[in-house]
């Protein structure tokens, strides 16, 4: 069965015709897709769709067997932390908590990634320690706040948490559009090692072209899209 | 999810420098508003208990509140002195039972001191009809002995036996009547009135002091030692009010009216209930003003809480946004705000209820001995719990205000707000 | 003590003899006005409700000595009207109990004079029945004074409107200020509205 499954999807803002129309798209377990297209494309829409933030109008979109327009809000939010990481372009950590803390945040929320994270741990900061090493951040950062830190090493502790407890799948967007050139490379070799490592989906979404070559499977938004709105 | 509840924590902790003084200001609005309230309930307490049993207050005409406030509370300026003959004429009147003149005027290191006959200690009732009890000693005897309120001999450090000196008026500028010191035969308990932060002598030794003064000064040249004193007649020329009981207390009405009309000199007689209860309508004014400031300073500075947090609403969509990564949903972070501000008022509350406590410390003495009013270290009184609870349920209503707004911002925002 | 001179000074200006006092909408001197009527008959053995004039014996009259002066006739200034309040006020000062009324329960309304300071609780207390008992209003006769004793205290302050039940019992004096007084046993104490 595909990781994600869409067919006949329809979505409109209230208030508005519809932005969103893809008519069959599907995702294997442990695929990589790059997705890239011009703003209004309906990239974010397609994100927040699969995150289940938004429900749409019609069709069918379910994520490893489950149908999301079936869940009430509240069980979208947990279906949500249970089996999807998230990765923004910028600002992923509570500024009030320490890297360790940022890293366990999903763990928290859900006792199925929990569980999955425990069972090759002792404790969660064991767990989150391992990641963060494999991620090449030293043990001297993991107590520190996430202020200390520079935009690439917080943009690796936010992978650390989108890993942890093994989701089925990561939504990336834009994760490498505050980095430096030089690093953004080394970034998504690591983000994509890791997915492979876990069998874990990856659905990265960018406008920089140059970081095609890694993916297998590319997608152009407004070719998938017929409903998307130029600049 | 309590795990929630940590991260409101440690999030609000993070933001402890702006929502510190809005803390600040409820607290300190918390304080306003429970002190007033505790002087209230303790000033009255405190004015109850030095009168019971006293039927008339009699003194030279003027202000009858005057008078019972500087004969019975040794507040305020002194009044006209009233004659002795005239509290003779009293005395013995057929239908007074008992009769306590009281001399004032003198002092010693801001103290008061009273001039009473000895019965005064036998016959004053205060509080619900309590007698006044010796913690040592006796009453004065001889000629220059004094007894000490429980207030005094604490403060000052006096124990029996211990010598003073006495000084003519108030203030530290008083002239003293240094060649006459007085030995302490007596130290009262503790009543809880002005009682407490009084030295009692006798009217003979207050007349004996005087012997060599005149309007207010030594005479120059004239000091008559203490031994010699005895060889005068010290019967008071004058006293400052004169505590009457009746044989029954229905005839209050009669007794004031000839007292009224006495001829020999205007004189005039108090019912101390009547003009204190005169007193309490005039104060609650006051208090009910006050207190209405006050509930409206409380209500700024929970307007300014509300602000504070709406105001730091909009750096934080990223923050629900990762929230809602996680897991939380609209709802959630909607509870999340409202606890936010619940939690913020309660502990402005216990900061508030903290130095209120603190104030009554510093303030309370103070206010004891100068203006004999006793505030107490207590559990917060009726009133005082009616106001906590009011503040805190404002401020619970006032937080869902940022609580509602973080429910629509994260609606709308979804994962990617346009910060 | 010192530093108080000011805040005394205002208190007392503040202060007229009576000074406000509390008491709906009373003028002073003014007589208690009479009570809405019972909804229901007293049932046996409650307290009688009276009013005051059943407190003077039927044959007393407090205005007899004035029988025979024109009043309105009369300047403040005469002597003869100073003699006549003079008397007045001896003839009030003998003024009888009603006998009747001894060991009786009663039930009757009146204004309240504070004994002692309590500001809101008093143990023990006078009833008068008008307005404003203080020196510009002359003092009520003796038997128109009940001294009520309660056994708890009461919350009432001065000038409060009451409906007082008790016993009432005539205690004999030994002043010139008459030769007996009423003292009530109070029960109970309950607000009083005027019709």
């Amino acid at each position: 069965m595909p990781l994600i499954e869409i067919e006949d999807l329809r979505f409109a803002w209230p208030g508005h015709p519809p932005c969103l129309q893809i008519d069959r798209f599907t995702l294997e377990r442990g695929e990589a897709i790059f997705l890239h297209g011009p703003s209004g494309s309906g990239k974010s829409t397609l994100l927040a769709l699969l995150a289940g933030v938004q429900v749409a109008l019609s069709g069918r979109l379910s994520i490893g067997g489950t149908e999301l327009a079936r869940l009430h809000a509240p069980e979208r939010d947990r279906f949500r932390v249970d089996h999807v990481g998230l990765i923004f372009q910028q600002f992923n950590l509570l500024p009030y908590l320490s890297v360790i803390d940022n890293v366990t945040l999903p763990c928290r929320f859900s006792s199925l990634r929990r569980q999955r994270a425990l069972a090759d741990a002792g404790d969660l900061k064991e767990a989150a320690g391992r990641l963060l090493s494999r991620l090449d951040l030293a043990p001297a950062l993991w107590t520190r706040r996430t202020t200390a830190l520079s935009v690439g090493q917080q943009q690796r502790v936010a992978v650390a948490r989108a890993l942890i407890g093994r989701p089925d799948m990561i939504l990336a967007d834009e994760p490498t559009s505050a980095l430096d050139a030089s690093r953004q490379e080394a970034f998504l070799d690591l983000l994509m090692q890791e997915c492979a490592r876990s069998n874990i989906g990856l659905v990265f979404v960018s406008h920089d072209l140059r970081l095609v070559s890694r993916f297998r499977r590319i997608e152009e938004m407004t070719r998938l899209n017929p409903m998307a709105r130029g600049e | 999810m309590t795990y929630l509840f940590v991260l409101a924590l440690r999030s609000a902790w993070n933001r402890r420098l702006t929502l510190g003084f809005t803390l600040l200001a409820i607290a300190l609005s918390v304080t306003l508003l429970l002190t007033i309230e505790r002087l209230r309930v303790d000033a009255r307490a405190s004015f109850v208990q030095a009168v019971s049993g006293t039927d008339l207050v009699v003194g030279a005409r003027g202000s009858p509140l005057q008078l019972i406030l500087y004969a019975v509370f040794r507040i305020g300026s002194a009044t006209q002195e009233m004659s002795w003959a005239s509290a003779e004429a009293i005395a013995q009147h057929p239908a007074v039972a008992w009769t306590l003149p009281l001399a004032l005027g003198d002092s010693h290191r801001d103290y008061p001191v009273l001039g009473a006959p000895r019965d005064y200690f036998r016959l004053l009732r205060h509080g619900d009809g309590e007698p006044l009890r010796f913690a040592e000693g006796v009453p004065y005897a001889g000629l220059f002995e004094v007894v000490l309120g429980a207030e005094v001999a604490e403060r000052l450090g006096y124990r029996l036996g211990d010598r003073l000196i006495l000084a003519h008026g108030g203030g530290h500028l008083a002239p003293e009547h240094a060649d006459k010191p007085f030995t302490v035969v007596g130290i009262l308990a503790r009543t809880g009135t002005p009682i407490d932060r009084t030295l009692h002598v006798s009217l003979e030794a207050i007349e004996a002091i005087h012997l060599d003064w005149q309007g207010g000064a030594p005479i120059p040249g004239l000091t008559i030692p203490p031994e010699l004193v005895g060889k005068f007649d010290l019967t008071p020329k004058s006293v400052t009010a004169v505590l009457v009981g009746l044989k029954s207390r229905a005839q209050v009405f009669a007794m004031q009216r000839w007292v009224q009309s006495y001829p020999d000199e205007p004189l005039m007689a108090v019912l101390p209930g009547v003009t204190l209860d005169q007193l309490w309508e005039i104060m609650a004014v006051a208090e009910r003003s006050l207190l209405a400031v006050s509930a409206l300073v409380a209500g700024v500075g929970l307007i300014g809480l509300v602000a504070v947090i709406l105001a730091g609403l909009n750096e934080r969509r990223r923050e629900l946004a990762i929230l809602r990564s996680v897991g939380a949903g609209p709802r959630r972070l909607m509870l999340l705000l409202a606890l936010e501000g619940a939690v913020l008022t309660l502990l402005a509350i216990a900061l508030g209820l903290a130095l209120s406590h603190l104030l009554v410390l510093l303030v309370g003495p103070w206010l004891a001995s100068q203006y004999g009013v006793w505030l107490r270290i207590a559990w917060p009184t009726a009133g005082q719990w009616l106001w906590l609870a009011a503040v805190f349920l404002v401020g619970l209503a006032a937080s869902l205000v940022p609580a509602w707004r973080a429910y629509r911002l994260s609606l709308a925002d979804g994962l990617t707000p346009q910060v | 003590m010192r530093g108080m001179r000011p805040l005394a000074l205002i208190l007392a200006t503040l202060f007229l003899a009576c000074g406000p006092v509390s008491g709906q909408d009373y003028k002073l001197g003014e007589k208690i006005r009479p009570a809405a009527p019972a909804k229901t008959s007293p049932a046996a053995g409650a307290p009688r409700t009276v009013n005051w004039d059943d407190l003077m014996p039927a044959d007393w009259d407090p205005l007899a000595v004035l029988k025979g002066l024109d009043l309105a006739r009369l300047d403040d200034a005469d002597p003869r009207a100073q003699k006549a309040l003079d008397d007045l006020k001896k003839a009030w000062d003998k003024a009888p109990p009603n006998r009747q009324l001894h060991g009786q329960r009663i039930r009757i309304p009146g204004f309240v004079v504070s004994l002692d300071g309590g500001p809101k609780e008093l143990r023990e207390f006078l009833l008068v029945p008008y307005f404003g008992a203080c020196i510009h209003v002359p003092p009520p006769p003796p038997n128109q004074v009940i001294h009520a004793v309660a056994r708890s205290p009461v919350k009432v302050r001065t000038m409060d409107t009451v409906w007082a039940t008790g016993r009432l019992e005539i205690v004999r004096s030994v002043t010139p200020f008459g030769a007996a007084t009423y003292v009530m046993q109070v029960e109970h104490v309950a607000p009083y509205k005027a019709r």
